[in-house]
Parts: structure tokens; C-alpha cells; sequence
């Protein structure tokens, strides 16, 4: 795997013809600033990227293309700690991307780096965001800093995207409070916030049950998937910073993002969180996956 | 580092708490591996990363106060000793109408525990185990996991659930008295399986119930630790969804969270049992504030 490339045009070694039209790049963000249980996924995008080429060469399941054309960029070195210059960094090698026509894919790192390939989005407003996570992300600030990763989805509202959070089962009281109301009652399942911008959380139990598809009424067009690891079962995705019990499985996973894929747009993705120092292996795989799925079979997927 | 089970600080005092948290570091004569009297210090210190509203049962249980009471002197000089500290424990928050919430130490605890239950007035006892835990003896020693069943059926009503190991002869005396509900492989969900009702969990139990959860009844899956290797054990959303039943159907005045066995260098055991002790404060906080959860 090519790593550190200067421009988005080079093609990757090995990938030899032409990019494909809608082909995607990887941002590789190895930031890591405020992960206050396990330390660790600075280290992430080298594990992704030592499984990626076997991902991407193998099909998942049958009808799913073959990517080529991969192109990996290290948008910021891992001793970079400053949000500022994240942000920056993500931002610009992002913009490349999609200047370029391809599909960004942003590999973490933790999800602070999200805020970065959104700031190459202008139009906030019209692409939500949607969120795999077992934690909601919403608060104003914590542990000092409005750039913890505890408050990444609080910081895409800020800009103005309309958000749908999906399998969250772990939050504090303020956060739901300010952002859905006060006493809002997550035991239902599906919380709705008007906005603007307009947000619904679906619990786990909510996706469990059946709710994806009530939660999806009117979500709009053009969406940005993230996927924050600990969403997955730590039995199958034990490579996390902040592992949560009762996740979700890799297919209920998948099965979740084509739902929300049909009929839509995917405008850029990323997959956050890995920490290879709880990993043996799997949870750098199924990163490896989930990137190479994001960036093919989403423009597969039935429209 | 506080000590307290997830909160900062505690309280003024007890008496300033809506529920009580009780570490117990029992750990005499494990059936898994030793480990247990590490789990209430490990427990705490995991609690400190949960995220204290839990969103299904919509509240959050420490904004009324949660008090987590010093762990207790245990003597292990003789088994009455050891476990009268907790049974009078038990008996002193839960007689002052507090909610109790013990992080063990081995399922032997529920020996100790029963022994206050039963000196104020008695309930029934929801045991979640995945050993049923009716033998008489082990290695010679009467309050052991194998036997806290047993034990507590001396004096209170008991159902034995969720257990997927059981020696013949504490089958025939379970059997005998009535002990035993449905085993894992009729409450753990799979694709065309019938599965075994909550009711079957708390039948012919009480209204009011303590609930005796041992960690060994989860499956390997989902919480990896020494001695925790039997298969088949309960999905953490079986779990889950067993104990909202259990609190739909009876009222409970606390529990004892159990069995979890601290693996060196590994978190997520103990996190998973700090989560489950959310889960438990959080049904009872809604149990007994129904409307307008935790304001
Ligand atoms: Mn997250």
C-alpha cells in the first residue's frame, strides 16, 4: 500500500489501468488526542492499510465490484495532536479528493477527524451525516476541549448537517438533553430533534427492532457515513478504545448501511477508532472491509 | 481516582441516596478462577469511563444520589464471619428503604446476602447464574458458588436461572425443591428457538425480589475472562432484556452483581459489568420514579 502520496492523480502501485470513473481515495488520519480509556488508534491507519490490499482485491460476496485504483493519502503525520491542524490537513486532502472526482474514504484515528472531512463539504445543510456509533458524541465539550471525540457529532450539528445516530447505547444526560430536549425518553427507541439542524438518534434496541426505516423517513439525499468501530459487538470487533457490550454484528452492520445507501448518495465516509493495541487482528480487517465497501459497493447498491 | 461506582463523589451519606453500592471483595472458594475480591476495585474503576444515562430505560440513576458504601471487613475466620458483614449490610440499606446494589466477590455472597433478606421479613430471589448452585458441599466449604443456591433456599424463596452447568445430584435436589428455571439453552436467543418466558424466571417468587446476577451467565462472547470458557451462555441482550422483564413483573429491592473474575491487562470484563450495574440502577431508578425519570 502507497503511503504519504503527494498527489491525488498518481494511481496506486499495482493498480496499473486507468482509475475507474467513480473510483474513492483513503485520508489516513492518525489522530489521536483525547482517547481517555485505551490509548492506541493513532495507530489504526497503518493496520488498515496492512489489510487493505487483501480487502480490496477480494470481493466481499458475490456482485460486489473489485476496487482499483486505490489511492492513500497521510493527510498529517501521528505526532500531530493539535485539532487545528488535523482539521486542516483532513480538510484539505479531502477537497483534493472530491476535486478529483473520487469518493473520499477517511481512515482514524479517533473520531475527532471527522470534523476535518466535513469542513471540505460547503453546503452542510444539505448532506447528513450519519452515524454508526455505540456513543451518542454530542457533548458541547469534555475533557477541556470542544475537539474530543466524545464530541464529534455535537461539532457536525454545529455546522449545520442534518444528523441521523444509529445503534447508539451509551450517552450522559446533558447531551441528550440539550440536543434533543429536555427528558427526552430514549426508551422508545428513536429520538427526533426538529432542529435546525433536524437529528434523530435510534438506541440500539430501536435498531433491534425494527426502526431503521422509520428513522430514515426524510432523511435527506446526499449522506456522510460514519462509522465509529465500537458500533460492532466488541465479540466481533474487540479492537476498540472504548468497547461497549451489546453491539451490533458485522452483518446487521452492512444490511444497516444499505438500507441507508438505497436510494441515496453517498458523498464520503469514514471509519474511526480502530485501536490495534486491544486488536488480534479481526477488528483491522473488518476496517479494512468496511473501507473497501464504502468506496465500491455503495455506488453498487440498488439505486 | 475515586472510589465510587460510577460518580465522582459520593454523597453526604447514605441517607442522602436513593441506592446504595456495596463492594464486597468475597473470594474464598471460586468455581471459575480466583480473582473475584480484585472485581468491586476493578468494577469501580471501570464504572468511571460508563456514560451514566442509559437511553433504554431513560433515566439516569446517580442524578438522585448514589452512594457506594467502603467495602466491608470480612473475617474468613469461619464462614459466619465472613458472610454476616454482608448480610448486615444488606439488611441495613434495604430496611432503610434504599436500593442496594453489591459488586462482588463470587456468587458465594448470596449466602451472606439471603442471611439480611431473611431477618427483614424475607423475598424472593431471582438467581441468574451459569451454574445452578445446589450442591451441599464443596471442598468441604458450605458458601461456595456451587451451593449459594442451596444456601439461600435455607431461607428464602429461590429460582436458579440461566445455567447451563449443573452436577446430577444438585439437579435432582433442584429439582426436589422446586429451584431450578429455565436453563441458558431455553432463555438464550436464536433464530426458531421458543424461548422461556420471563415469567418462568420469577415463577412462584414473591412480589418483592433481590436479584442475584452472576456474570458466568453471559457467554464467553461477550465477557472473555479466566474461567468463563463453557459455551452457550447469554447474549448480553438476553441478559438485558431478562432483567427489564424481571423489573416489569416484580418489585425489587436490590441485587448483587457477581463472578466477575479480573484478567490482567484486559478492560472490557470489568466495563461490562460496570455497564450491567448501570443497567440494574437505572430499572430500579425507573421502578420507583416512574415519571419524570431522573430530575
Ligand atoms: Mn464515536
Amino acid at each position: 500500500m502507497a503511503r504519504a502520496r503527494e498527489k491525488i492523480e498518481s494511481p496506486a502501485p499495482g493498480a496499473g489501468a486507468r482509475l475507474p470513473p467513480r473510483a474513492c481515495g483513503i485520508v489516513a488520519s492518525p489522530y489521536e488526542a483525547t482517547a481517555s480509556f485505551v490509548a492506541g488508534c493513532a495507530f489504526g491507519p497503518e493496520a488498515i492499510a496492512a489489510e487493505l490490499e487483501a480487502a480490496a482485491r477480494t470481493a466481499l460476496r458475490p456482485g460486489f465490484a473489485q476496487v482499483d485504483g486505490w489511492t492513500w493519502v497521510e493527510a498529517h503525520h501521528r505526532s500531530v495532536v493539535v485539532p487545528d491542524v488535523m482539521r486542516r490537513d483532513v480538510g484539505k486532502w479531502t477537497r483534493e479528493l472530491l476535486g478529483a472526482g473520487r469518493l473520499p474514504i477517511l481512515v482514524g484515528g479517533e473520531h475527532t477527524v471527522t470534523a476535518g472531512a466535513l469542513a471540505a463539504f460547503d453546503d452542510a445543510s444539505s448532506l447528513t451525516v450519519v452515524q454508526f456509533d455505540a456513543h451518542a458524541d454530542l457533548r458541547q465539550a469534555y475533557e477541556g476541549t470542544p475537539w474530543n471525540h466524545a464530541c464529534a457529532m455535537r461539532r457536525a450539528l454545529d455546522r449545520g448537517h442534518p444528523l441521523l445516530q444509529v445503534g447508539i447505547r451509551s450517552a450522559v444526560r446533558e447531551e441528550i438533553d440539550e440536543v434533543y430536549g429536555r427528558g427526552a425518553d430514549g426508551s422508545r427507541g428513536l429520538l427526533v430533534r426538529r432542529g435546525p439542524p433536524p437529528a434523530r438518534l435510534l438506541t440500539r434496541s430501536g435498531l433491534r427492532e425494527g426502526g431503521l426505516d422509520d428513522a430514515l423517513r426524510g432523511v435527506g439525499e446526499r449522506i456522510y457515513v460514519t462509522i465509529d468501530l465500537d458500533v460492532l459487538d466488541p465479540g466481533c470487533a474487540p479492537g476498540v478504545g472504548t468497547p461497549e457490550p451489546d453491539g451490533l454484528s458485522f452483518w446487521e452492520l452492512l444490511d444497516a448501511l444499505e438500507r441507508v445507501l438505497a436510494g441515496r448518495t453517498l458523498a464520503g465516509a469514514d471509519v474511526v477508532e480502530l485501536c490495534p493495541a486491544r486488536d488480534d487482528g479481526r477488528t483491522a480487517r473488518l476496517a479494512a472491509r468496511l473501507a473497501a465497501w464504502l468506496g465500491t459497493a455503495a455506488s453498487a447498491v440498488e439505486r | 481516582m475515586t472510589d465510587c461506582f460510577l460518580t465522582a463523589e459520593n454523597p453526604e451519606d447514605a441517607a442522602h441516596a436513593w441506592a446504595v453500592v456495596l463492594p464486597v471483595p468475597f473470594d474464598r472458594c471460586a468455581a471459575k478462577a480466583p480473582g473475584a475480591r480484585l472485581a468491586p476495585a476493578a468494577v469501580i474503576a471501570a464504572s468511571q469511563q460508563v456514560e451514566t444515562h442509559d437511553l433504554e430505560a431513560g433515566c439516569d440513576p446517580t442524578v438522585r444520589g448514589l452512594f457506594t458504601a467502603p467495602p466491608p471487613e470480612l473475617d474468613y475466620v469461619t464462614e459466619d464471619a465472613a458472610l454476616e458483614p454482608i448480610g448486615g449490610a444488606v439488611e441495613a440499606h434495604v430496611g432503610a428503604g434504599r436500593f442496594a446494589l453489591l459488586l462482588g466477590g463470587e456468587s458465594a455472597v448470596l449466602a451472606g446476602s439471603a442471611r439480611g433478606l431473611a431477618r427483614l421479613g424475607g423475598c424472593g430471589v431471582v438467581r441468574l447464574e451459569g451454574v445452578l448452585g445446589c450442591e451441599d458441599v464443596r471442598h468441604g466449604l458450605r458458601a461456595v458458588p456451587r451451593t449459594a443456591t442451596r444456601r439461600a433456599a435455607e431461607l428464602l424463596p429461590v429460582r436458579s436461572s440461566g445455567w447451563r452447568l449443573a452436577a446430577e445430584g444438585a439437579r435432582a435436589f433442584a429439582g426436589a425443591k422446586d429451584l431450578a428455571g429455565p436453563d441458558a439453552r431455553r432463555l438464550a436467543a436464536r433464530p426458531g428457538a421458543t424461548l422461556a418466558t420471563a415469567d418462568e424466571v420469577v415463577a412462584g417468587l414473591p412480589q418483592d425480589v433481590w436479584l442475584a446476577i452472576d456474570l458466568g451467565v453471559l457467554d464467553p462472547s461477550v465477557l472473555p475472562m479466566p474461567g468463563n470458557l463453557e459455551p452457550g451462555g447469554l447474549a448480553y441482550a438476553d441478559l438485558t432484556a431478562l432483567l427489564a422483564a424481571v423489573f416489569a413483573s416484580r418489585r425489587v429491592l436490590g441485587a448483587e452483581l457477581t463472578g466477575l473474575c479480573v484478567p490482567a491487562g484486559d478492560v472490557l470484563p470489568a466495563f461490562v459489568a460496570a455497564r450491567l450495574g448501570l443497567r440494574v440502577l437505572a430499572l430500579a431508578h425507573r421502578q420507583r420514579y416512574p415519571a419524570g425519570a431522573d430530575g
